[in-house]
């Protein structure tokens, strides 16, 4: 009996609290309704607006979760600051939620955020996550920026979603003018089956030969993959066969989108003497990664890269005061480098706080409205940040990384930009092809 | 200053709670009544999950003469179709209903298939594994196997519940409108879930899985085939769960090879079935609203409690719905509303029985 009755109880309690909230709710629009001739009504923003944040914290993306948090407290304390010195009568708190990596936790932390008042929500990271949140936040006018999602998928004209991040279909032009103004003329695409890399192989390789180069194979293999014998034979057979036809080693080139998979290709593409002749290249995935420019530690891989000529791209963040300054706070922070992400995710901040008070009301859809112009005009941490129809970033400059043999030492140094408004490569002194 | 909840927080956990009974009922058929241990009930929810990215769209987008590659153009096609339904309150409830037939069968399916390994004579607690891992292979197809739902990239499930938002009931939003919906569809699949399993646990079949939960050999001692038994639960368990995964599906708009994972879909359900208590289907209601408000309202709450912690509130909500089960198990080891014997007729009835015996027996003295 004691037993049902907490259970009528609970469920009295549930039933009390959602009438509540019933009572207490905000009128919603009404979409039915011509709107009508409105009284002046004051309008202007005060208090605390909260904007939510939505990392992830936990599970796969820990590392990038904790540079963009640390990222979006340096920006939040910074933009609070510029609003109290502006007389502000608002400021910006940012609630944190970890969504785990996983687009369920995604959504829920989402909902959660929308049920206590959030109209403008900072992430999710993972792009299967932005695709979970997306009917809901349109079906609630809520915004939110993703600070590292980049499949071509989301581009979706008018919706919800707004990303600072260089998408997928923004690196495949800058590495297929990279091959292409090495002189190479036919290419063997070597993916990663994933979203990523499925999206890079397509915009690199549809560019590639837009500028008249062939493509003569593709080779991908799938995330679980350990053994890259087989892959590695594959490739092998692509180039035997191009230089069967008659192509010289200068005029074929590989491309491998991967990650650290690159490490173990590499170490059994050196028993292949055919793979040594040509010229190899990368992406992000591949860029910066210590063991290809460690000669005592990863001989193999170091000098196969050194032989190859291996060059990849990185999204190209020009080093302004504002990138600087979110290096150091980060780094000040975390102790350590912060990834690439950050510095976007830290612009999402201001430009946000920036819309708002052009706005000067919390209304998500006004915001959205204005959103694409303030990013037109603002240049910040990531540089200049020129959003297309989709809201995504339009256009975006790549540096193009080598793996060097230095007086001091092995290197990864910069050879070259891509300068993607002139759709040119400008190759560093002593770098040209 | 303490905030309180607003409608859409409620909205959104009534769906929550009932979508979680819907699974948690059957699961509760499946594991408190009959004793098998079922770790891989995600992939009963996945079935009709995955199936609402597969099977609604390509159908509404033929029935329509909407041409061309489906997943091609699958974001383009299913806007389309949307526009359709949002037009067309019966072509959207047919669909709805006609997805949540096809997620029975499918999901039934499934757990007839998965519990095969039962006719090997298979031990329960090896079943319970066999279950995970055939769980994981699930996920690991639907995840790789692109023509179904993309993979990865995933797919926009059609949205029957859109024409709803063309009203303006109680002055709702058009998105609290779709919620509604949602809660009301959601509502009759649980009522006719609930129905099922109370109908079932107090029929003698109820009575006869508790007999084979309680020792399985003294009852295929009695001539029952006890395998057949298993299997039978299993289809019936999972294809009620598989409507769950339709109406999550509908609900989020979007699937993706990477929902429908274990934590979420296969140890809170047996989280909230064990904290309401085994066998009790009334608590497993009490089990699920609890622990999912309990949930939420943490999520809610932790904010304001930021000025008090000496770390991160953004870890508060899996601690304190840690220590809280924690508690409430210590306190109620058997559950909030312990197994009782089920009644094969009234208390009422009985009692008037046994005055009438007391009273025979009287009089024969």
């Amino acid at each position: 009996m004691k037993k049902e009755f907490m259970a009528a109880l609970l469920l009295a309690v549930f039933f009390v609290g959602f009438g509540a909230g019933f009572v207490t709710r905000k009128p919603g629009p009404t979409p039915t309704e011509t709107p009508g001739p409105m009284p002046p009504q004051a309008v202007g923003l005060s208090g605390e607006i909260l904007i939510g944040a939505l990392e992830d914290l936990s599970g796969a993306l820990t590392t990038y979760g904790e540079d963009i948090k640390a990222a979006y407290e340096v920006a939040e304390k910074d933009v609070n600051d510029f609003l109290k010195k502006a007389g502000a009568k608002w400021h910006i708190k940012l609630i944190h939620e970890d969504t785990a990596s996983t687009p369920e936790v995604a959504l829920e932390k989402f909902e959660s955020l929308v049920g206590k008042g959030v109209k403008i929500v900072l992430g999710p990271m993972m792009s299967p996550a932005c695709a979970s949140i997306r009917s809901y936040a349109e079906a609630h006018n809520v915004i939110f920026i993703s600070p590292s999602s980049t499949a071509v998928e989301l581009s979706i004209p008018g919706d919800n979603l707004f990303r600072f991040c260089a998408i997928d279909d923004l690196q495949g032009p800058a590495i297929a003018s990279t091959v292409f103004s090495s002189g190479i003329t036919h290419l063997v695409s070597c993916y990663l089956d994933n979203d990523w890399g499925a999206g890079l192989d397509k915009s690199t390789c549809d560019k590639f030969e837009s500028l008249g180069g062939t493509v003569i194979e593709h080779i991908s293999w799938s995330p679980e993959t350990i053994e890259f014998s087989p892959i590695a034979e594959e490739i092998d057979a692509a180039v035997k066969n191009a230089l069967n036809s008659g192509l010289s080693y200068d005029k074929i080139g590989v491309l491998l989108i991967s990650y650290r998979q690159v490490l173990s290709i590499f170490e059994v593409a050196s028993e292949y003497p055919d793979l040594s002749k040509v010229r190899w290249f990368g992406t992000d995935g591949t860029v910066m990664i210590p063991e290809l420019a460690d000669i005592e530690g990863h001989p193999t891989e170091t000098e196969f890269a050194l032989k190859t000529n291996f060059t990849s791209t990185m999204f190209k963040i020009p080093m302004t005061r504002a990138y600087w300054h979110v290096h150091d706070e980060i780094v000040k922070k975390l102790g350590r480098e912060p990834t690439i992400y950050a510095y976007d995710a830290y612009d999402s901040v201001w430009i946000v706080a920036l819309a708002l008070s052009v706005v000067n009301e919390y209304d998500a859809m006004k915001v959205k409205e204005i959103l694409p112009k303030i990013a037109d005009i603002y240049v910040g941490a990531s540089g200049d940040i020129m959003l297309n129809e989709n809201g995504d970033l339009s256009i975006a400059d790549y540096s193009l990384w080598r793996p060097i043999a230095t007086a001091d030492g092995y290197e990864w140094t910069e050879v070259g930009v891509y300068y993607a408004a002139e759709d040119r490569i400008e190759w560093k002194q002593g770098f040209e092809p | 200053m303490i905030s309180f909840p607003g409608i859409d927080f409620f909205m959104v956990l009534a769906v929550y709670i009932i979508i979680f009974l819907i699974i948690t009922l059957s699961y509760n058929l499946a594991y408190g009544y009959t004793g098998i241990p079922d770790f891989g009930r995600a992939m009963a929810a996945g079935a009709g999950g995955f199936l609402c990215g597969y099977f609604p769209g390509r159908l509404a987008a033929r029935m329509l003469g909407i041409k061309g590659d489906y997943l091609e153009q699958v974001i383009v096609v299913v806007d389309k179709v949307n526009l359709a339904l949002e037009q067309s309150p019966a072509l959207s409830i047919g669909i709805l209903i006609l997805s949540l037939i096809v997620g029975f069968i499918v999901a039934g399916s499934l757990g007839l298939f998965a519990s095969l390994p039962i006719f090997r004579g298979i031990r329960l607690f090896y079943l319970g594994v066999t279950l995970l891992s055939i769980q994981i292979s699930f996920n690991t197809i639907i995840y790789h196997w692109e023509p179904i739902i993309r993979g990865e990239h995933g797919v926009p499930v059609p949205d029957p519940f859109r024409w709803l938002t063309r009203y303006n009931l109680f002055g709702l939003s058009p998105g609290q409108m779709r919620a509604l919906g949602m809660i009301v569809a959601s509502t009759i699949v649980l009522v006719i879930t609930w129905y099922f399993c109370t109908s079932l646990a107090r029929s003698p079949a109820g009575r006869l899985l508790k007999a084979v939960r309680d020792d399985e050999k003294c009852i295929e001692a009695l001539g029952r085939d006890v395998k057949r038994l298993y299997v039978k639960v299993m289809v019936l368990s999972y294809a009620l769960t598989g409507m769950a995964g339709v109406l999550f599906a509908y609900y989020q708009g979007y699937i993706i090879g990477l929902h429908f994972e274990r934590v979420t879909w296969t140890f809170w359900p047996i989280a909230m079935v064990i904290l309401g208590g085994l066998a009790s289907n009334k608590g497993t209601v009490l089990g699920t609203a609890l622990f999912i408000t309990m949930k939420r309202l943490i999520t809610f709450y932790k904010r304001d409690l930021e000025g008090f912690l000496p770390f991160s509130p953004v870890w508060l909500d899996g601690l304190l719905l840690g220590v809280s089960l924690i508690i409430l198990l210590i306190y109620a080891p058997r559950g909030l509303v312990p197994e009782k014997p089920e009644l094969t007729i009234k208390r009422s009835d009985i009692e008037r029985l046994r005055r009438e015996v007391l009273r025979t027996e009287e009089d024969l003295d």
